[in-house]
């Protein structure tokens, strides 16, 4: 794990099961629509300072709706 | 060697743990399965077998594949006891279907439980949990930990939240526990029809007038337009109330008992003033604790492969969270409490896949908000027993303590 790469953030909002994971380990990137939980995607290109926090949200979120990809 | 088909004790799920030893590590049995044995039969209640999963990576593969299904109405799915069989493995609501309606339903009802929210709440958490230890303070110990803090403050959360008067919590509060410990269908049956009937009077109550609450919101946007059907909503209300305190009652109990037995991460906690240390120390405490430990149960609804071991259609799948969180693999000396763990927020206490506990932030911010308060407010908190004459719970969902004497 490259901690200073920047990567780039989707996120799949049909495969989405609100838990909120997202939004409590990398607020500055993800957070929750009000009414259904579901993730809204704040920033796709975080910064860098971002990534290890990007990370983890995508190794919990529990329903897979999150895809990280190398940023060129 | 047990075998598969072995009746013998070895076999039988779950096994004991060993209490005198450590009462907070998961059965022998089941981590001599982690290290020799990951994916392997064991007998349960009703005489039938499951597959026991072990490690962490295959448990998560169990948990996010849709080859597996958390509908207790599929055939081969293996229920937790009579009580689950007979009552809550029954609901067609979020815990017991699976997914397109699972998530239609869990949007419906999630509002109260998002990160803003549950941040929301957290001033009117913090005095409730002040006003208790004002009490307790007044009262002087020694005091039942579990019947002052650890049932009273997630019983009062979840009644706001969803919008049960405080005052009922005796009522239902027997009545969840006699549905959780019946030993047979009738006495399931009957705690079931009490706290079902008293939902059912409660959301007539919520149709004349609607209140700022969970229920009222579910009633008059969800179950009046006809989204939601009334009987589910009962189901889903005594889920909520059920789910929403007695396992965080437990939780509360256990981690302070370890708490008062480990006295350097206790210093560690009564000393810090950092509100990041303490959500990993909580969040450690989850993984180190295991309370949920009957595990998650799924059937396979397809042939899978899991660990080298072939999964057959209508084979029932116990994947045990409290053992996953033990696992080498991912947490270095796992079987250690460590506040400073660096990783410890990726344990699986509340599950994983798109069942996870839905009050899991809610929980851990209960969690967070007592171990904050209670050892810089009570900094002589003692144990008034020894471990030894302690009675814990193993029976049930959720392994607990059934009363914790403290005083100071």
């Amino acid at each position: 794990m490259v901690m200073t790469a920047k990567v780039l953030v989707e996120v799949d909002t049909r495969r989405c099961a609100s838990s909120g994971n997202c939004a409590d380990v990398a607020p500055e990137v993800f957070t929750q629509d009000d009414e259904t939980g579901v993730v809204v995607l704040l920033e796709a290109h975080p910064a860098p300072e971002s990534t290890a926090d990007v990370e983890q949200a995508e190794s919990l979120c529990p329903a897979r709706a999150i895809q990280l990809s190398a940023e060129a | 060697m047990t075998r598969e088909t072995d009746m013998t004790v070895d076999n039988y799920f779950p096994p004991p743990r060993d209490l005198s030893r450590c009462p907070f590590d998961p059965p022998d049995e089941l981590m001599r399965r982690l290290r020799e044995d990951p994916v392997s039969k064991m007998q349960i209640w009703d005489g039938t077998e499951a597959w026991v999963i072990t490690r962490y990576d295959d448990g998560r593969a169990v948990l996010t594949d849709e080859r597996f299904s958390a509908d207790p109405q599929h055939a081969g799915f293996p229920e937790k006891n009579v009580a689950y069989a007979t009552t809550l493995g029954r609901d067609r609501t979020i815990r017991a279907i699976d997914n397109p309606e699972h998530d239609r339903q869990k949007r419906m009802m999630i509002r109260d439980f998002t990160v803003k929210r549950v941040e929301q709440l957290r001033p009117y958490i913090e005095s409730l949990v002040d006003g208790i230890i004002d009490d307790m303070l007044a009262t002087g110990g020694p005091i039942d930990l579990m019947g002052e803090l650890a049932v009273p403050l997630p019983t009062m959360v979840i009644c706001e939240m969803l919008g049960v008067p405080y005052t009922d919590r005796e009522y239902f509060g027997v009545r969840a526990k006699a549905l959780l410990a019946a030993e047979t269908r009738e006495e399931a049956a009957a705690a079931e029809e009490d706290i079902l009937s008293y939902f059912e009077a409660l959301i007539d109550l919520k149709i004349e007038n609607p209140t700022d609450d969970l229920l009222s919101r579910l009633v008059h946007d969800q179950m009046l337009p006809g989204h939601f059907g009334r009987e589910d909503l009962v189901r889903l209300s005594r889920l909520l109330l059920v789910a929403g305190h007695d396992t965080t009652a437990g939780m509360i109990g256990l981690s302070t008992l370890v708490l008062l037995t480990e006295p350097d991460a206790r210093r560690e906690v009564q000393e810090s003033e950092d509100p990041k240390f303490i959500q990993n120390a909580v969040d450690e405490l989850f993984r180190y604790l295991g309370t949920t430990h009957a595990g998650r149960r799924r059937v396979a609804i397809a042939e899978v492969e899991v660990g080298g071991e072939i999964i057959r259609p209508n084979e029932g799948v116990i994947v045990l969270n409290n053992v996953m969180d033990r696992d080498e693999s991912v947490f270095q000396d796992a079987g250690k409490l460590d506040l400073h763990r660096p990783n410890t927020r990726s344990n699986v206490a509340f599950g994983y896949g798109i069942h996870q506990c839905p009050g899991q932030l809610l929980a851990r911010t209960e969690l967070q908000i007592i171990h904050a308060k209670l050892w810089k407010r009570i900094p002589g908190l003692a144990l008034a027993a020894p471990m030894s004459e302690l009675t814990f719970v193993e029976s049930g969902s959720n392994f607990e303590v059934e009363t914790l004497p403290v005083t100071w």
